[in-house]
């Protein structure tokens, strides 16, 4: 436990370090606490504009399911594969450190940040709705424990999905184009694969899914979840080992490096 | 003070400071069978035992069981990569407090060989021991007692220089006090205090590069692992941090191994150097035994006369490999060292006059070259 301390210790000053000179000189977006607040800022906004709808469409799940994997996933890969990319993984690894507690504190401090985020975001969407169409009566307050569930649930796995992105590759650029791939494949199947239904199969799932209770369906959502990130760690923190990160990558540079100097 | 070793019957000093840090490494466990000497009856009569420190067995600080006289020892290993043998059957040792060098050309095989001394990968086949533990088996226990500074530096560039310090201190778990301490005496040693609560993003290369350094003695290792430490680095940064490895060594005892292509470099510092090429040791000694065990020889003869024909005469000649110069100077590289008289006389016969014979010293780039050449040629 004390290991995992105090990478979660690393972990968080360094996602809330300000890079100097001037933190207002920068692109707000290339900072952590820029994504977090346009995370916050954005999402209160869509709930003021959709209002009473956001308690009731089931399009408004897109913030605090979506919009977490993608938030989490900047911060994953930027750990994982940016470690990888700066060589400071490296000097990480030969300490006395165990990989597990390298693995989780660097899953931890993003999941932990994005999900109070989440939280953020809902207070501030719950304030919104009831200012801008609550007609002087509030909206239910159990939305605000659904949020931030979800985004913990979500977050974990875009940063399953992100940690496996940049084991497999050594820059964050890399990393980034992979989880971006795999997160458009994965909707652009799941849309094949409903529309290669016949029409009435297809009529009769949409019916199906759309009279679920909304609560069975939260927790439906919440198990398969749970089920898919429980599996993606678990194939995560199995490939997290130091014979991978480093001897592979010292094989894939050397390659370059053969390439290079032989001209091909 | 010293300890005798009722088991092997030896002493062996005790360098002061944290746990049981000797040369050679004494685990707490055998301390049954160690008998300590106090000042008056110490035969060594060294500087240990004038101050008599007491001995505070600290568990996260015990090494092997047995007794160690080589940081490290390789028999025969080989490291594969799928279709790639990046190490191939080396051999060496490398005794307990000296600096070596390894060297070798890009794609040598010298991270690899660092990477199995740490443990991150079992060799294919042979056989390596890092103070007298297989690190395949112990990499967590070898890593506790090793440094390391990679060519890259390794440090977050969002922390200050103090919180990248506190953070590996928090990694080997150093006490509150401890780190403090040791960060204060570290950053005041490589004269980084001033800076210590800037990020270190913002600093420049040297002081990232002393850094660095600090962070990996920070929490008092036997082995100090450096990969390129003077890369990028200026002429007054490099001499400061050659003054520091060798007080590293001569004062504390520690043992350094460092990958270098400067061979200056390697001359100055190391006291045993190998020389890697495509995975494979082509040679290991010190400076001057691979100086002094070339088969060829050079030497520079003055004198008058030396004509064209003499040149062409000495080119044919089957004891010499080059010759090269003018009428009043003749570089001559030969087969044997021995075979010089034979040649001076050839030089005589043939009109000349000399007044003078020196034997060129050759350094240890000239070594260097000469066998990555060689190899080539084989």
């Amino acid at each position: 436990m004390t290991d995992l301390w105090t990478v979660i210790w690393k972990e968080f000053n360094e996602l809330l370090s300000v890079p100097q000179p001037a933190f207002f000189g920068r692109n707000l977006i290339s900072t952590p606490i820029g994504r977090m607040a346009i995370f916050v800022v954005g999402s209160v906004v869509v709930a003021a504009a959709m209002g009473g709808s956001l308690f009731t469409t089931a399009g408004a799940l897109f913030i605090p399911i979506v919009m977490p994997c993608f938030l989490v996933s900047t911060f994953v890969v930027d750990t994982f594969a940016g470690e990888r990319e700066r060589g400071t993984l490296e000097t990480l690894l030969a300490s006395r450190l165990n990989m597990q507690a390298v693995f989780f504190g660097k899953m931890a401090v993003p999941i932990a940040v994005t999900t109070v985020c989440t939280g953020l975001a809902a207070l501030g969407g719950w304030l919104a709705a009831d200012v801008f169409a609550s007609h002087a009566s509030f909206f239910p307050l159990a939305f605000l424990g659904t949020w931030p569930l979800l985004g913990f649930l979500s977050s974990s796995l875009g940063a399953g999905v992100s940690a496996l992105a940049s084991e497999a590759s050594s820059t964050v650029r890399g990393s980034q184009q992979t989880v971006t791939y795999a997160v458009m494949g994965f909707f652009m199947v799941l849309v094949l694969i409903v529309n290669t239904l016949p029409v009435p199969m297809r009529h009769r799932f949409l019916i199906a899914v759309l009279s679920i209770n909304p609560t069975i369906g939260i927790l439906m959502v919440i198990g398969v979840l749970t089920i898919i990130d429980v599996s993606l760690w678990w194939v995560a923190a199995s490939r997290f080992n130091r014979e991978r990160l480093l001897m592979k990558t010292a094989l894939r540079n050397r390659r370059k490096f053969k390439s290079v100097i032989s001209g091909h | 003070m010293c300890i005798y070793d009722m088991l092997n019957g030896k002493i062996y000093a005790l360098r002061t400071g944290l746990g049981l840090k000797t040369r050679p490494y004494v685990n707490s466990s055998r301390l049954s069978q160690l008998y300590l000497l106090s000042a008056l009856e110490c035969p060594l009569n060294c500087s240990f035992c004038s101050q008599h420190h007491p001995i505070r067995p600290n568990p996260t600080r015990e090494v092997g069981l047995e007794m160690v006289q080589y940081a490290i020892r390789a028999e025969g290993v080989t490291f594969e990569y799928p279709g790639v043998i990046a190490v191939d059957h080396i051999s060496f040792t490398v005794p307990c407090g000296i600096i070596f060098g390894l060297l070798g050309p890009n794609g040598a095989g010298k991270s690899t060989t660092i990477r199995l001394l740490l443990g991150y990968a079992h060799p294919t086949s042979g056989r390596v021991e890092v103070l007298g533990m297989d690190p395949g088996a112990r990499g967590t226990e070898i890593r506790e007692h090793v440094g390391v500074v990679f060519d890259q530096d390794g440090h977050y560039d969002g922390l200050t220089g103090e919180q990248n310090l506190e953070f590996y201190a928090r990694v080997w778990r150093l006490s509150k006090t401890e780190t403090k301490n040791r960060s204060n005496e570290l950053l005041n040693r490589f004269g980084l205090w001033d800076h210590r609560k800037e990020q270190v993003g913002t600093w420049s290369r040297g002081m990232r590069r002393k850094l660095a350094l600090a962070r990996a003695l920070l929490h008092r290792p036997e082995l100090l692992i450096l990969d390129e430490p003077s890369a990028g680095l200026d002429p007054v940064a490099v001499s400061i941090l050659h003054q520091e490895l060798l007080t590293l060594v001569q004062k504390d005892g520690m043992t350094v191994i460092l990958t270098t292509h400067n061979m200056a470099e390697a001359e100055k510092l190391c006291a045993s150097v190998g020389v890697l090429k495509q995975g494979k040791l082509l040679t290991v000694g010190s400076p001057n035994e691979l100086k002094t065990s070339r088969v060829e020889a050079s030497f520079q003869l003055l004198g008058t006369n030396f004509s064209p024909d003499l040149f062409s005469h000495l080119s044919h000649h089957p004891l010499v490999s080059a010759v090269k110069g003018d009428s009043g100077q003749l570089h001559l590289t030969i087969t044997s060292e021995t075979s010089i008289t034979e040649l001076i006389k050839v030089v005589l016969e043939q009109g000349g006059q000399v007044s003078e014979v020196m034997r060129d010293r050759s350094s240890l780039e000239d070594v260097y070259m000469a066998l990555v050449e060689d190899d080539r040629h084989d």
